[in-house]
């Protein structure tokens, strides 16, 4: 037994060491089909990955809302003091946690922000009002937020307390899109693996028809003159796979610098990050595995015209 | 050995290249198939390699019916068939042992029997010392031997050739007939088609004559 198992093994490696010497001999050829292939997974994970990330985000904004209640500025007497009227908020059961924002700090936050520096240091004084950031202690409840919001706005003292709903709705309504089109996307580039692989056999078997023929002459299995073929698939797509994830994870760095300075604007830690090991790994089973299907498809086509039929 | 009852092969286009086919080869018998050009010799051949099926009859090898073989069955049956083509069919790409092992690479040889029985079978054919060469910068009688060691390679037990001497010089023909002969010594059933009536006449054997798809001498029972 252990002896059918080497033979085995060393017959495989054989055809596996013999399809990359081939792969190897036309390497412009072979280049070129690895970079479709490449091209073909690397465009729905990027888009993946971008969404995964924005629903991450609003998933959180979504758990966990916040009002951002104003208050009005000034040294009427009428106009509460921020901290103690924080203090007296909490003692409202609907509400969790309060977190004061002075104008100072509030500056200080968006003189740390690109662009605005300068024109900060335009103003003559600080515009910037009192805020309170609410949490409520409802949760993801959405009508128990807009209710509390409601209160808080009529209290005294508050100018406005806003919470944007709408604008996350939109937001998540944007994302679900986005990860549709990442799907269909998905679909087509997994067409277009099949097509690209069917044709790369195709030409394969078309320079090696004469060997084909002699080696169904002296009595090759059709599984053996399969073997190289759906090596030669399925490598075509391993390295493509490879590929994929070192560009992958290079448009993600690119586009990572960008989108931070943009998330930022919105008080987030939106982080795009590297494309995870286990995506990349299943991309590339995927491939693998459209890879060998294509190739077998197109061998068996080819097999059905050897005699006798 | 080889049996064929009532054996006849229409080709798509409709032309009968053989009909009604009757004869028996006995093992390790030496056989010469003869008849004009178009007269179904290379159809026959090609009916007991398998690469073209009976229309109607039967064809049995080694008591196998060939019609019922299907799938892998076919390739192991092949396997006990060694085939000389008239054009050789060498791969180019690979050298002289390449093609020939390739038999046995086929069967799952291991590879130092391979190599074994790769040397034994050019050193029998007189090729042994061009083992690493390409069959392009060979002659033309060369590439016939390497040919003839591919089919033996695999020690079959039947030895098919189609006008294996057919462009060659009538010393280099000859010497190619003897080396049949020696295979047919091991017990080997040889059947070759050929025009050349020269073999005919020295060599002690049966022969199958065909004229327009039919047998006209040679064994008509079965
Ligand atoms: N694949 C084919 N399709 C249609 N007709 C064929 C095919 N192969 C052979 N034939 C026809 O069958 C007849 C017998 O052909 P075959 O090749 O068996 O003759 P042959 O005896 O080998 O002739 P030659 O001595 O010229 O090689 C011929 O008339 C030929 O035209
Ligand atoms: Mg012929």
């Amino acid at each position: 037994m252990p002896k059918q198992i080497s033979v085995w093994l060393s017959r495989h490696l054989q055809v596996l060491f013999d399809t990359l010497g081939r792969l190897w001999k036309t390497p412009l050829t072979s280049a070129m089909t690895i970079l479709v292939l490449a091209i073909a997974m690397t465009l729905p994970m990027v888009l993946y990955k971008i969404v995964d990330s924005l629903e991450s985000v609003t998933a959180n904004w979504i758990d966990n809302p916040r009002i951002s209640v104003f208050l009005e500025s000034g040294t009427d007497a009428e106009i509460p003091d921020p901290i103690e009227f924080g203090q007296k908020l909490l003692q409202n059961p609907k509400i969790e946690d309060v977190q004061y924002i002075s104008p100072e700090q509030g500056l200080e936050e968006f003189s740390n922000l690109d662009g605005f520096t300068e024109a900060i240091e335009a103003l003559p004084s600080n515009p910037l009002p009192p805020l309170l950031i609410v949490v409520p202690a409802t949760g993801r409840d959405n009508a128990a937020t807009i209710t509390l919001a409601d209160e808080l706005e009529i209290m005294q003292g508050v100018d406005t307390a806003v919470y944007d709903q709408q604008w996350l709705n939109r937001l998540a309504a944007i994302v679900d899109l986005i990860r549709r089109g990442v799907i269909v996307l998905a679909c087509l580039m997994g067409i277009g693996i099949v097509l690209v692989i069917s044709d790369t056999v195709r030409l394969g078997i078309i320079n090696r028809a004469a060997e084909i023929e002699i080696i169904d002459q002296v009595g090759g299995t059709h599984a053996f003159i399969r073997r190289p073929f759906l090596y030669a698939g399925a490598l075509h797509c391993f390295f493509g796979a490879l590929f994929a994830w070192g560009v992958t994870n290079m448009t993600l760095y690119l586009l990572a610098g960008p989108v931070s300075r943009l998330t930022l604007l919105y008080e987030s830690d939106f982080m795009i990050g590297w494309i995870s090991p286990g995506i990349a790994l299943a991309v590339t089973m995927v491939a693998v595995s459209l890879g060998l299907l294509a190739s077998r498809f197109t061998v068996d086509r080819h097999l059905r015209g050897l005699k006798p039929g | 050995m080889i049996r064929f009852s009532q054996v006849s092969k229409r080709y798509p286009s409709g032309h009968e290249a053989l009909s009604h086919v009757s004869f028996t080869l006995a093992k390790g018998s030496f056989t010469f198939l003869t008849g004009h050009s178009g007269a179904g010799k290379s159809t026959l051949l090609k009916l007991i390699s398998l690469s073209e099926l009976a229309t109607r009859g039967q064809v049995l090898v080694a008591d196998k019916n060939l019609s019922r073989l299907k799938g892998n069955r076919i390739a192991a049956y092949r396997r006990t068939i060694g085939t000389v083509f008239q054009d050789h069919k060498l791969l180019h790409d690979r050298t002289v042992e390449d093609n020939v092992s390739l038999p046995l690479v086929v069967a799952g040889t291991g590879r130092g029997e391979t190599q074994r029985r790769v040397r034994a079978a050019l050193d029998k054919v007189g090729l042994l010392n061009k083992a690493k060469r390409y069959p392009i910068t060979l002659s033309g009688g060369e590439q016939q031997r390497v040919g003839i060691a591919r089919a033996v390679v695999g020690r079959p037990q039947v030895l098919l050739a189609d006008e294996p001497t057919g462009n060659l010089d009538p010393a280099l023909a000859d010497e190619i007939m003897q080396l049949f002969l020696q295979f047919n010594q091991v017990d080997i059933t040889v059947l070759i088609a050929t025009h050349d009536y020269r073999h005919l006449e020295r060599i002690r054997c049966g022969v199958l004559a065909l004229s327009e798809g039919r047998l006209v001498s040679g064994e008509q029972d079965a």
